[in-house]
């Protein structure tokens, strides 16, 4: 079979499973979190009134958690008043589509350019693929922001085939992209992984979905159905020679299991703990085969940088960091939800325009980037979204969290609460992680009311760097940087 | 723990669902713990025990996993299993006084069930969200949950 048909199969397809239902639309987003505020009544309660005039379909949410359950295509509940400057104020490339298209509709999805990036990466070889990849710049949106295409060349240059591990783990407080994604648009996860895996030179694709994330698991697994079905997962993907296989691994839990080589000791049922590198996994990973690790809004960009090309996805972000970040807005503002946003935009302006925060005074502090991170005060908000670190010091972007705290909550506890979550999630592996992320937690509590902590603090910042410097893993690495965040930022403020 | 008394057949049984459900390999040792975690409500000794020997792995690393998982418990499931969220989220929109307000209806209603705190259900948009018996609550209050939770059957 030749490699040039792939574009010709996916038009076939598309005619095959098109259905001439015209009657008017009327889409109800249900995803867990609306689920958790009547997606499911109200999407019973419009089948009572409208089925037998109306399509009802079922997407995934749009990301503006805060006006939810949302349905469109009715008049009246179209859209809320205050939607508009949630929605203007950002740049939606992943996130397009989602919460329009119905979610199991492969039609739809081919409609909107679904697939197209899987049939033209197949149309070229895995090595311009990796080109295309690193002509866009794409960097895994994991955390780390590792290049995508040296991944995937790394992996693919070794001796054995490699494995693809798709990390739908997010297990980090206050994140809930990955989830969003996989709920809206399972088959772009799909897409993206197939992408990944013909560029690697893999035939073996895994799927680690978090184990809250019942309704995701369950989405992704009737989606890879129906792409089996039709020819897209399974051997002869698209008429060419590429062959693969899917499988989906649903995890049990733990912030630790998000880190790769933990993820990949899961997956083989050994204790969930990090493993030392080298070797990395793209070298020796699942069952010691080479293994790439990809995030899910990493695998959500892949399709759409083939099928619209690396030009358009630089034409957002900065020229070191292209692309749009995924944000997850919780706390203390109006329009809290999911947001995308290009790279190099402040925080202050995401926070006011998407998050529709009018006045800075109502607030203490910003949580950015979960708790390997830590707390930014108001007057460093201008800063700007970026990878990595973002403050010059020990606040980074992480995988995307930001939450606003009010002005009623201390940064002290909140610095003690996310020291807490590190130490109460530490896998006990090494020693500085085990030992260390509790001891900065209890003198943290034992100074609380103390009205001198310099002496204290002093200690503190020699076991926290500690605690980062000596760690196994991503988790012990960072437990330190919610206290030196505080130190940093807040205690000369408070007359420490 | 109580040592729980399961019949020969019961384990007979377990070990034939095993067997067809399962290769034997250590890679179906999650797969596995959660099957068995869905069948029962919670994994017992006993089962463990049977699982350990299905799949080879040592019985100690099985209650290792077990043991390690957030997801995974060895103990029985209480009559109502309700889990208020108190991460830095959930905080901003008072869950700390929900998780009080909550443990008092249970108190009111003569129910023993023991309200866990959690530290994140990853639904931090619609804050604060409890967990009531596999049901997730977003946005939730004191009344939202009297609702949700039958007093009656318990």
């Amino acid at each position: 079979m030749s490699k040039h048909n792939s574009l010709e199969k996916l038009a076939e397809i598309n005619s095959h499973v098109q259905v001439h239902d015209q009657r008017d639309r009327i889409v109800v987003q249900v995803g867990q979190c609306s689920a958790s505020i009547g997606a499911y009544d109200e999407l019973e309660s419009i089948k009572t009134k409208y089925s037998e005039t109306h399509r009802i379909e079922v997407a995934g949410c749009s990301g503006a958690c805060f006006s939810g359950p949302r349905v469109t295509g009715l008049d009246s509940s179209d859209i809320f008043s205050n939607d508009q400057d949630f929605f203007k104020s950002q740049t939606r490339y992943v996130l397009q589509g989602i919460g329009e298209i119905a979610w199991d509709d492969i039609r739809q999805y081919i409609s909107i350019g679904g697939f197209e990036g899987l049939a033209k990466a197949l149309s070229v070889t895995s090595e311009e693929v990796i080109d295309i990849v690193s002509d866009s710049g794409l960097r895994g949106r994991g955390g780390a922001y590792f290049p995508v295409a040296l991944k995937w060349k790394s992996a693919s240059s070794q001796r054995s085939a490699p494995v693809v591990l798709v990390n739908a783990e997010e297990g980090e407080p206050g994140l809930f992209k990955d989830r969003h994604l996989m709920e809206g648009m399972p088959f772009r996860v799909i897409e993206g992984a197939l992408i990944a895996a013909y560029a690697s030179k893999s035939e073996e694709i895994l799927i680690y979905v978090n184990a809250e994330a019942e309704l995701a698991y369950s989405r992704l697994n009737i989606s890879l159905q129906k792409c089996q079905d039709l020819g897209l997962v399974g051997k002869n993907v698209l008429g060419t020679d590429f062959s693969v296989s899917i499988r989906l691994f649903r995890g049990a839990g733990g912030y630790v299991c998000g880190e790769e080589s933990t993820l990949i000791n899961t997956l083989e049922g050994r204790r969930r703990e990090p493993r030392l590198r080298p070797p990395f996994p793209t070298e020796s990973g699942f069952r010691s085969l080479p293994t790439v690790v990809n995030n899910v809004e990493t695998l959500c960009n892949v399709p759409l940088v083939l099928s619209s090309g690396p030009e358009k996805f630089r034409s957002n972000g900065t020229s070191d960091a292209p692309g749009t970040k995924l944000l997850s807005l919780s706390g203390n503002m109006p329009y809290r939800g999911l947001a995308e946003v290009p790279f190099g935009i402040t925080l202050l302006s995401v926070l006011q325009d998407v998050g529709g925060i009018k006045d800075l005074n109502d607030l203490s502090g910003v949580a950015v980037g979960g708790p390997s991170s830590g707390i930014l005060p108001t007057h460093l908000l201008d800063l700007e979204i970026l990878p990595g670190i973002i403050d010059g010091k020990n606040v980074m972007l992480g995988a995307g969290g930001v939450v606003a705290l009010s002005k009623n909550t201390d940064p002290y506890e909140a610095t003690i609460h996310l020291s807490k979550y590190n130490a109460a999630e530490s896998c006990g592996k090494c020693t500085p992680c085990r030992e260390g992320a509790p001891k900065i937690v209890s003198m943290l509590e034992s100074i609380r009311n103390s009205s001198d902590r310099s002496d204290e603090f002093k200690r503190l910042e020699m076991l926290a760097t500690t605690v980062n410097a000596a760690s196994l893993c991503g988790l012990g690495q960072a437990a330190g940087n919610p206290f030196l965040s505080y130190l940093n930022h807040f205690s000369q403020e408070q007359g420490d | 723990m109580d040592v729980e008394i399961v019949t020969k057949e019961a384990r007979l049984n377990f070990r034939k669902e095993l067997v067809n459900r399962f290769q034997r390999s250590r890679e179906q040792l999650l797969p596995s713990l959660h099957w068995v975690q869905e069948e029962y409500g919670y994994l017992p000794e006993w089962a463990l025990e049977i699982l350990s020997w299905h799949i080879g792995v040592p019985a100690s690393e099985v209650y290792g996993a077990a043991t390690t998982y957030p997801e995974l418990t060895l103990d029985a499931p209480q009559s109502h299993e309700v889990a208020v969220c108190t991460g830095l989220a959930c905080r901003e929109s008072g869950s700390q006084k929900l998780l009080g307000k909550t443990r008092n209806l249970f108190v009111r209603n003569g129910l023993n069930v023991v309200v866990n705190e959690v530290p994140c259900l990853f639904s931090c948009a619609v804050s604060p969200v409890v967990l009531i018996d596999g049901v997730l609550v977003g946005a939730a209050t004191e009344e939202l949950v009297d609702k949700e939770v039958d007093f009656e059957q318990a």
